[in-house]
């Protein structure tokens, strides 16, 4: 028997898919021959854009497949324990024993009906004998152990009144509560505001040296794993394609794809990339595509009355690209409405080409965040785009066949693509196309709520490509609304930071990335993992 | 027919000849298996009819509730409420005794059963409607200047289709039962028109001398409306998004894909 | 949690302030002539005339509906003719055209024989309709759920009067276990009361547990696909504590809601049931009352079902937001 404390030889696993009917039972690969090991108090990552297959294999680890008709081959072993062959008692106690797993979204990961205490008690007796009593304390202390404050009257309270970082610590202490020696964390900050992501990874890390834990981290993330790694595992369809300390991999990677991946994250610590022609000349001429006077919009009744956005003041020219950043509940979604013209302001005004306006107005545009959701599933995505145009009152046939073919080429897709549906397309794809919709009108001024994050990085780094691309070329003004700094930081000419309801800074892109005046800004800017390699919190 | 015991069909398993399949009614000597396949037809008509008249109001003030203003919004959402609260088979047995007797009571029956049963639906589809409204697409086709009809047309509809298809199957047996106990309470068809539900209240009185009489209406109706209600969970489960990849509706490309 | 619950209280006002005045509207304006259904059969017009002016059906509609309303709340005297005063007390809703018995008075006769039903069905669909729900949970994939699946998929269509009709034929007219079911007041005779109610508890709540095992599976085994149950496998802890105390804690609001409101509905909804066997309940009373066009027994009837099961509502709104503490307070 080997000294590691994890050992995957040759895994794969099969899901079952529903074939046709009456006919023999078809499986998908979603992991293929992917070996690794890890040695007790080791800590490796495995990063992969969706679909990579890196869940499955965490998910293997705990022998989680078992009753789902998944088919596994290759052998796992976890500690003692052969996890493809071993009985269900022993599984049983490998699971939270041996072994235990924080899940990505900790609001649905623990049970709304029972206070968290509880949860964590009734967890730590399957592994101890011990009275409930007992059990009850020893919630309290991991509680405690992870940064809950007043641990004793907390561990009483249920999910709900846990805010989303406090759930997750929550569910750190579960994890906690049973002494494994192995913490599997599966995209466990993917769901969290980057301030907070940066606590509990702290959290992580600290754990690690305090009990001599391994850590199996997954994420989509690779600066997330950067810091918190000694080891990456990069996946790509199911498969390991590279393997390496996270020096080495982040600063000479082996594999081409390793290399795309690494080079589409965006980062702040390159320089930027060119933005074409300096939208000076441009800005300082004439009125504001778009201007907003003290905007303010409240949500809900009574006591619950809260400010979504509490006065924001703001102007875009043509030409001209405004980044939007904030976490959660920051209110950047509601002001982009309101300056679209989908949501009434509860008071102040928007202004369009120096006219006051209410409601929808011609010219102004909206990119989505969901292209599932942003494009009718029910109409061909060359009728989504010729909408605009026929609204307006475009009879002619061929030129709306014309332009919406025009449209197709010029975000990167075909001309032949017009009578597809949108559940032909990927994410990317689609968001090409809700890219094409917003230009069919030729408009002055499109805003764009979170265009890239429901996308993988490479597939990100396109598209925002294509964005800033589009946004010079035809002189429109942009607001791209963003939680990713780095991403806003690749796109914008100027740049607003909100914070509940406000702007608490705004100013040029490199002024307040280089030389942040609000602390608030200062906090958003350290908590971003950087992906240098070196000097990070966890790093070498 | 033995006229001594007061109507007692003559011969074997309620008087079973060539002449009467299913033997004949007690009391009257009106053929059983003829009264049966009538009764089917009022039965199906009635529940069809009032499910046709149920899914029209219905949707129509589910749509109204969800695009009018917020004053017409709030009436009909009280109104769908009040619908909902109240129970409909007391309702419509204390409307059959105020309504004229000359009233052709299948129609009355349709329009009693459809009219007071359409409280589900309305709130089914305001809910669906408001949920799509806060889709990005409906958002999108705004931005576009499309006006609040033709969102209503173009975006909406196509999309309530499926789950109104699917209240609609599930409903038709419920109105099946719903006909036949206003019947089986002798205030829904008035013999000599048959229903399965009016042919059950006056076996009621036999069932000891003639047990087929009970036995082949009930059997009937059991067997109808468990066959309706697998239909409508079959209709369901082809309709349900979750189970797209059996059956793509509406987009007509299937083939391509 | 108060805003909450004032908000439903006053939407239960106001359904029943729809309800009356919706009832009133078709019963006493719409067609017909009450005071000829009052008077009788053999009233000359000078009768009826009399009886129109003591009824007061000669004011305006609303001027009716307010007295009517005002009767409900501190009873209102009817002049009998000859200086004769009839008073009717504070629920008041009239006179039935029959005995001339006061309504409300009728309608408290008849409570006791239908509570008596509702509750023992109750008792039954908890037991019989929750225990097989769970049992199908626990025992997923296996035949005994696809037996008991198949059981409650025709249990959820069939009339509750073919059941009952079945039960009679089987177990009254053939086996002769029971005698037929003659309704005998609890007061009267505990057990004869229970063992004629026997049947008809029988019938009301196997009907209603149909109903109830596939809310409970469904709920359960909604929760069972949650990500939260993932956890709990994930950290060794049994299938079978995952389905009893995890999973299970899902169907509990459902079932509790669901529960008052079928309750509230059988108050005055247990028609078929009461008919069929013959229990004088509100249900029975209603049916007789429409057989002989009696309009204010009708009336009254049915606005005392309608605050059955409005209030029933209402509780069943409550128990669920306090069984379920994320609905009230999200």
């Amino acid at each position: 028997m080997s000294r590691m404390l994890v050992e995957v030889r040759d895994l794969a696993v099969d899901f079952p898919v529903d074939g046709p009917a009456g006919g023999p039972r078809e499986y998908v690969r979603a992991v293929d021959g992917v070996s690794f090991t890890l040695e007790p108090g080791g800590a490796l990552g495995i990063v992969g854009e969706s679909g990579s297959g890196k869940s499955t294999v965490a998910a293997a680890l705990l022998g989680l497949h078992r009753g789902t008709g998944a088919r596994l081959g290759g052998s796992v072993r976890v500690g003692a324990t052969d996890v493809g062959a071993a009985p269900a008692a022993e599984l049983r106690a490998l699971r939270g024993g041996t072994a235990a797993m924080v899940f990505q979204d900790p609001l649905s990961s623990l049970d709304p009906y029972y206070a968290v205490g509880d949860q964590i008690a009734e967890v730590y007796r399957v592994h101890a004998d011990v009275s409930r009593r007992a059990a009850r304390a020893r919630a309290v202390e991991v509680l405690d152990r992870v940064g809950i404050p007043d641990a004793v009257r907390r561990a009483r309270a249920r999910p709900h009144e846990f805010s989303g970082g406090m759930r997750q610590r929550a569910l750190i202490a579960m994890a906690l509560a049973c002494e494994p020696r192995l913490l599997i964390a599966d995209e466990p900050t993917t769901a969290l505001d980057v301030t907070v992501q940066a606590q509990i990874l702290e959290l992580l890390h600290g754990l690690r040296e305090e009990r001599g834990l391994a850590l199996l981290l997954v994420t989509h993330d690779v600066g997330v794993a950067a810091h918190s790694v000694d080891e990456l595992l990069v996946m790509r369809d199911g498969a390991a394609v590279e393997r390496g300390p996270v020096g080495q991999v982040l600063t000479a990677p082996s594999d081409p794809y390793t290399r795309d991946l690494l080079a589409a994250v965006p980062r702040l610590d390159t320089p930027r990339p060119p933005r074409g022609t300096a939208p000076a000349a441009a800005a300082d001429a004439g009125v504001p595509v778009v201007e907003a006077v003290s905007l303010r919009r409240e949500f809900g009744r009574g006591k619950r009355r809260v400010a979504a956005v509490g006065g924001v003041s703001l102007s875009v020219r043509a030409g001209e690209t405004l980044g939007i950043v904030g976490e959660s509940g920051s209110g950047k979604s509601t002001l982009g409405r309101m300056l679209v013209g989908l949501l009434e302001p509860g008071s102040g005004l928007v202004r369009h080409d120096g006219r006051e306006t209410g409601g929808v107005v011609p010219g102004v545009q909206m990119v989505f965040q969901d292209p599932a959701s942003s494009l009718n599933p029910r109409r061909s995505i060359g009728e989504s785009i010729a909408d605009p145009l026929r609204a307006a009152g475009e009879r002619d046939e061929a030129a709306i066949r014309a332009r919406v073919g025009e449209l197709l080429v010029r975000v990167g897709l075909e001309a032949g693509h017009r009578d597809r549906y949108p559940h032909e397309f990927s994410g990317g794809q689609r968001q090409r196309v809700g890219i094409a919709r917003a230009l069919a009108p030729r408009p002055r001024l499109i805003v764009c709520d979170e265009p890239v994050s429901a996308l993988d990085v490479t597939t990100q780094a396109q598209v925002t490509a294509l964005l800033a691309e589009l946004q010079r070329e035809l002189g429109i003004a942009l607001v791209f609304i963003a939680h990713d700094l780095a991403v806003v930081r690749q796109v914008s000419d100027r740049v607003a930071v909100m914070r509940g309801g406000l702007v608490v800074e705004e100013g040029p892109v490199d002024e307040v990335y280089d030389r942040p005046r609000h602390a608030y800004t200062r906090q958003l800017l350290a908590a971003v993992p950087a992906l240098g390699g070196e000097g990070g919190i966890g790093g070498a | 027919m033995d006229s001594a015991r007061g109507g007692v069909p003559l011969g074997s398993l309620g008087g079973i000849s060539a002449d009467h399949w299913l033997g004949v009614e007690p009391g009257t000597g009106r053929d059983l298996f003829v009264r049966l396949l009538y009764g089917a037809r009022i039965s199906l008509l009635v529940a069809l009819g009032a499910t046709a008249v149920q899914i029209l109001v219905g949707v129509a003030a589910g749509l109204a509730a969800a695009l009018g203003n917020r004053f017409a919004g709030q009436l009909i959402g009280r109104l769908t409420d009040v619908m909902i609260a109240l129970p409909m088979l007391v309702l419509g047995i204390a409307l059959t005794a105020v309504v004229p007797a000359d009233f052709p009571r299948t129609l009355l029956l349709i329009l009693v059963i459809g009219l007071l049963s359409w409280g589900g639906t309305a709130r089914m589809v305001r809910a669906q409607t408001q949920a799509l409204q806060g889709l990005d697409f409906v958002a999108a086709a705004r931005l576009s200047g499309n006006g609040t009809l033709r969102i209503a047309r173009r975006e909406l509809l196509p999309s309530l289709a499926a789950p109104v298809i699917t209240y609609a199957a599930i409903q038709v047996p419920a109105n099946i039962v719903a006909e036949a106990s206003l019947s089986f309470l002798g205030v829904g068809v008035k013999p000599p028109t048959p229903s399965w539900g009016q042919m059950l209240s006056s076996a009621q009185t036999w069932f000891r001398a003639d047990p087929l009489y009970v036995l082949l209406p009930a059997g009937l109706l059991f067997v109808t409306v468990l066959a309706s209600t697998v239909l409508g969970d079959a209709v369901r489960t082809a309709l349900d998004p979750r189970e797209g990849s059996r059956l793509r509706i509406g987009t007509g490309k299937e083939a391509a894909a | 949690m108060t805003r909450f619950v004032l908000g439903r209280i006053g939407g239960a006002l106001f359904v029943l302030l729809a309800l009356s005045a919706t009832v009133y509207l078709l019963f006493y304006v719409a067609p017909g002539d009450p005071a000829r259904l009052a008077c009788g059969e053999r009233c000359n017009p000078a009768q009826v005339a009399q009886v129109r002016e003591q009824l007061g059906l000669n004011d305006p509609v609303v001027v009716q509906y307010l007295q009517f309303l005002q009767g409900l709340f501190t009873g209102r005297d009817y002049s009998g003719g000859a200086g004769l005063v009839l008073h009717c007390d504070a629920p008041c809703l009239g006179f039935s055209y029959q005995n001339d018995q006061q309504v409300t008075g009728l309608l408290l006769e008849r409570l006791p024989a239908t509570l008596s039903l509702a509750l023992g069905a109750l008792v039954i669909w908890l037991l019989v309709g929750v225990g097989t729900g769970l049992l199908s949970a626990l025992r997923r994939g296996g035949p005994t759920e696809r037996l008991l699946t198949v059981l409650t998929l025709a249990g959820t269509g069939t009339p509750v009067f073919i059941l009952g009709l079945l039960l009679l034929m089987a177990v009254c007219a053939y086996l002769q276990w029971l005698p037929f079911p003659t309704y005998v007041p609890l007061g009267e005779d505990p057990e004869q009361w229970a063992w004629n109610m026997l049947l008809p508890w029988i019938t009301l709540g196997v009907f209603e547990s149909a109903k109830y095992a596939r809310l409970t599976r469904s709920s359960t085994v909604e929760t069972l696909a949650e990500d939260h149950i993932r956890t709990f496998r994930a950290y060794g802890v049994s299938e079978r504590a995952i389905v009893t105390r995890h999973a299970v804690r899902g169907a509990v609001a459902p079932v509790i809601a669901l529960s008052a409101v079928d309750f509230g509905t059988m108050i005055g909804g247990a028609v078929l049931t009461e008919s069929l066997f013959g229990i004088p309940g509100l249900g029975k009373t209603l049916i007789d009352g429409v057989r002989v066009v009696d309009l204010p027994v009708v009336v009254g009837v049915v606005l005392a079902i309608g605050t059955a099961v409005v209030l029933a509502g209402a509780v069943a709104d409550l128990l669920y937001a306090l069984a379920d503490r994320r609905v009230a307070l999200t």
